[in-house]
């Protein structure tokens, strides 16, 4: 494995050929006491070593499938695929202890709010020794030495006093790096990122976006950004699916998202306030019964 | 309303009768937490003011003071020094009642700004029936009429609503005593495009039927320049810079800072 | 009976009783979800229906000596035996019901709703309003309920009135702390500054807005409470100091049968298993009403 910063990709010579990820007809469905709950409808796509964007609102099961990737899909949750293939080998009947070896080894996962994620009574160092001692047991020093170093990946500019603090004394940037630098820990091949910047503001937003874009880039891993703002996603990524009601609308490129003739799409793009385009009454998506079906 | 008291503002003379017009009136506003060594100063000698009719834009990061001012403009917050004058009078000679009736916050949290075991119905009720509204049903009505909330939803619980309706409830329940200012603390930070676009649209509609004025506080140039004439650009809890937002969009600022919102904004839109 | 459950599960209720009521309907399914909530309410539901019908339920008038009879081991005549006046158990058992709900219906009536006031109030208003209240709770807090038992006996006669008020008396100070943490955590919420904002006083909010969001805590803390109240007054009747003879209180029976344990375990035992079996009841019924009314349970 080759690290090298700036330059292209990072040729990985351990993975297999062909799509890291495959999915085909992938259903997640929760049984609730008022009846069930179809939170994703057969959806399909691959991944491969590219970065990724899944739009969709808020319940259009786009977290739900993430989640489904990894097996964090807990009862009443019932998940069902034709395809659950990951690094080429079938997930659909995995037990536990698969999902282990892959959950934050091979694919990791950074969530929105860093103060959700993260364990607000210990201090960020001792969160980050845990991380590492599953790679690595040894012994406090170099555990210190090791985390040190990944806080300084993730371009913390005191990574001492990072270190010593707990979640709350972080802001809401810092916190996330954190959670980047967890994850890292592990060198996973694929990152999931689930609205890693949603809760940050747009300055902030924009560094941790070059953050994951330097990361990915240096150590050739593939990225699954999860966002409600196609604008984002179409800026920062090489592929986008768009996502309603539990189902793929519409798959492109994100050079021809701007082009894209479905009308969910286009809904999605257009309805965002623009600087540039001032308009007295921005236009309202229309939805579309057909896209329930 | 016309009382000839003189104010002295930083060296220059204002007298109470000119500015009678002005609804809003911010000067010099301090906002301290905390005291001694622990105290954090969220608001740093802030002055503004805002005409009826019109709609002046906050925006900043967090921790930029923004949501504090709203706070200490309706009384949620006691200032620490400084004057808030609204319609020519200071805050704290308003009794509560009045007060109500000439200004509304709605906050960025939708389902943490509704009662979680009150319904819809009950919680629209609420302020109407402390101010004796002649007919509540009727008024309930029409506020859920105007900001487009379905009949049905009158008897749900917030739990039960969306992240859009759950905010349009809470502006029906700003607009329920029909009041002068309304003040806005990210109201669409947390809802999906498509329902930002609703929300702002609404806003917009309420602005020109009823002549709202609006203080709008955001992180987002583009949906304050959508909605406000003026914007004001805060930066550790003091503003830097008030323009406009056809400036903004010719990329015409003063302030370093400004610039690199406007560059922020531009960049993450693509 | 589905029109009844699609009525209540409607999407779009039509008034606020029929919101209320679907939502208590939800709240029931998750209740009943959990067979030990379910039979801490069959339990507690038995010693309502034991209570209300004692008269019909009992073989033998409670209180009729027949020293002929004493000290029989149970039989299709007595079905719990008899004790050492000859009275029949069972009966007593059944109208021991009567005076157990009783006991636990006046100290809920009595200290639930003023350690609920007590506590919103000082918790919303803090400052001086706060540190006075909680001061007051705190002296209230301090006195062992048997030794106050014990004063109210020196100072009035020993009876079960006497026994509920002192129960009561300190039975309330926790209920106003609960109530307190519950009013500090409340009231920062932007749905109180809404109301304020539409210019409601605090009576107002504190009755109408905190209560409410305090009395499931509040409901479970007292239903947890009640094992121990009964345990409380069947302590107090043990010493003599709540219900007086011949009434037919469980913890007094319990104290009449210990002489009597070697030979004659029935007179002692019944009561006690009574006594047991209604203190789980209510621990069940309680732990059953916490999960079910916990507001971070999804509905």
């Amino acid at each position: 494995m080759v690290n090298s910063r700036g330059g292209g990709e990072t040729a990985r010579t351990d993975l297999p050929s062909g799509p890291l990820i495959s999915v085909r007809g992938l259903s997640v469905d929760f049984m609730l006491r008022q009846g069930p709950v179809a939170a994703v409808r057969g959806i399909d796509f691959d991944l491969g070593r590219e970065k990724l964007g899944i739009v969709g609102e808020s319940g259009s099961g786009k977290s739900v499938a993430c989640r489904a990737l990894l097996g964090l899909v807990a009862a009443p949750g019932r998940v069902r695929a034709q395809r659950l293939e990951l690094f080429g080998q079938d997930f659909r009947a995995a037990e536990a202890q698969r999902w282990r070896q892959i959950r934050g080894v091979k694919i990791g996962l950074v969530m929105q709010d860093p103060r959700y994620s993260l364990n607000p009574v210990q201090t960020v160092g001792v969160q980050m020794s845990e991380a590492l001692m599953r790679i690595e047991p040894t012994h406090p020093a170099a555990l210190r030495e090791a985390g040190l170093a990944l806080l300084e990946a993730v371009k913390l500019r005191d990574p001492q006093r990072v270190w010593d603090a707990r979640p709350h004394e972080l802001s809401g940037g810092m916190g996330q790096r954190v959670m980047i630098a967890m994850m890292l820990a592990m060198r996973p091949d694929v990152l999931i990122a689930d609205e890693p910047t949603s809760a940050l503001d747009v300055t902030v937003a924009g560094e941790i976006l070059d953050l994951l874009d330097d990361l990915v880039r240096a150590r050739g891993m593939s990225l699954i950004l999860i966002s409600h703002d196609l604008r984002l996603v179409q800026g920062f990524c090489d592929r986008v699916l768009v996502m309603y009601a539990g189902r793929i609308l519409e798959t492109c490129s994100a050079d021809s998202l701007e082009r894209s003739a479905h009308p969910y799409t286009r809904g999605l793009l257009d309805c965002v306030p623009s600087l540039d385009r001032p308009r007295p009454m921005l236009p309202t998506l229309q939805r579309e019964d057909s896209w329930l079906a | 309303m016309a009382r000839m008291t003189i104010e002295q503002t930083a060296g220059c003379t204002v007298s109470q009768e000119e500015s009678s017009g002005q609804l809003l009136e911010v000067r010099d506003l301090v906002v301290r937490f905390g005291r001694g060594t622990q105290a954090v100063t969220a608001v740093d000698g802030v002055s503004l003011g805002l005409q009826a009719g019109e709609s002046l834009g906050l925006v900043g990061e967090s921790g930029s003071g923004k949501s504090t001012i709203l706070r200490a403009v309706c009384g949620l917050v006691p200032a620490t020094q400084g004057q808030i004058q609204v319609q020519g009078r200071g805050l704290s000679q308003w009794p509560a009642h009045q007060r109500a009736r000439l200004l509304q916050m709605v906050f960025q949290d939708a389902y943490g700004a509704l009662h979680p075991r009150q319904t819809v119905d009950a919680q629209l009720a609420e302020p109407l029936l402390l101010h004796h509204e002649p007919d509540v049903d009727a008024r309930l009505i029409e506020l859920m009429a105007q900001t487009q909330l379905g009949p049905e939803l009158r008897f749900r619980f917030p739990s039960q609503l969306s992240g859009g309706q759950r905010q349009r409830v809470c502006i029906a329940r700003a607009m329920a005593l029909r009041p002068s200012l309304l003040l806005l603390d990210e109201p669409t930070s947390a809802l999906d495009v498509s329902v930002q676009a609703e929300v702002l649209n609404l806003l917009a509609r309420l602005k020109h039927e009823v002549g709202l004025s609006c203080l709008f506080v955001s992180h987002d140039l583009a949906v304050v320049s959508m909605l406000c004439e003026r914007i004001a650009v805060m930066q550790a809890g003091r503003i830097v810079e008030t323009t406009t937002a056809e400036n903004l969009r010719l990329g015409r600022c003063e302030h370093p800072y400004t610039a690199s919102l406007l560059a922020a904004a531009r960049r993450h839109r693509g | 009976m589905m029109a009844l459950r699609s009525w209540l599960l409607d999407p779009a209720p039509a008034s606020r009783a029929q919101a209320r009521a679907g939502r208590l309907y939800l709240t029931w399914l998750g209740f009943v979800a959990s067979p030990a909530a379910l039979a801490g309410l069959v339990i507690i539901g038995l010693l309502v229906f034991c209570a209300l019908f004692a008269p019909w339920l009992a073989t033998h008038d409670p209180y009729a000596q027949n020293l002929k009879q004493m000290l029989q081991a149970p039989s299709s005549d007595h079905w719990l035996g008899t004790d050492e006046l000859g009275r029949d158990i069972w009966s007593r058992v059944m109208y021991g019901a009567r005076v157990t709900l009783g006991i636990v219906f006046m100290v809920a009536v009595l200290a639930a709703p003023i350690g609920l006031l007590i506590g919103c109030t000082a918790g919303y208003l803090g400052g001086t309003v706060d540190r006075v209240l909680m001061r007051f709770t705190d002296i209230a807090l301090a006195f062992p309920r048997l030794v106050l038992a014990l004063a109210f006996v020196a100072a009035l006669r020993p009876s079960l009135e006497n026994a509920v008020i002192a129960i009561a008396l300190t039975a309330w100070p926790p209920y106003a702390r609960l109530a307190r943490a519950e009013t500090l955590v409340l009231r920062n919420s932007d749905y109180i500054a809404a109301v304020r904002l539409a210019g409601a006083g605090p009576f107002r909010i504190v009755l109408r807005q905190i209560v409410p969001l305090c009395l499931p805590s509040l409901i479970v803390r007292v239903t947890l409470d009640m094992a121990g109240v009964i345990l409380i007054a069947a302590g107090l009747g043990f010493l003599g100091l709540g219900a007086q003879p011949p009434t037919a209180e469980w913890g007094a029976m319990l104290s009449n049968g210990r002489d009597f344990l070697l030979d004659a375990w029935w007179v002692a035992t019944m009561p006690g298993i009574a006594i047991f079996v209604t203190s789980l009841g209510f621990n069940l019924l309680g732990d059953g009403l916490r999960d079910a009314l916990d507001p971070r349970r999804s509905q």
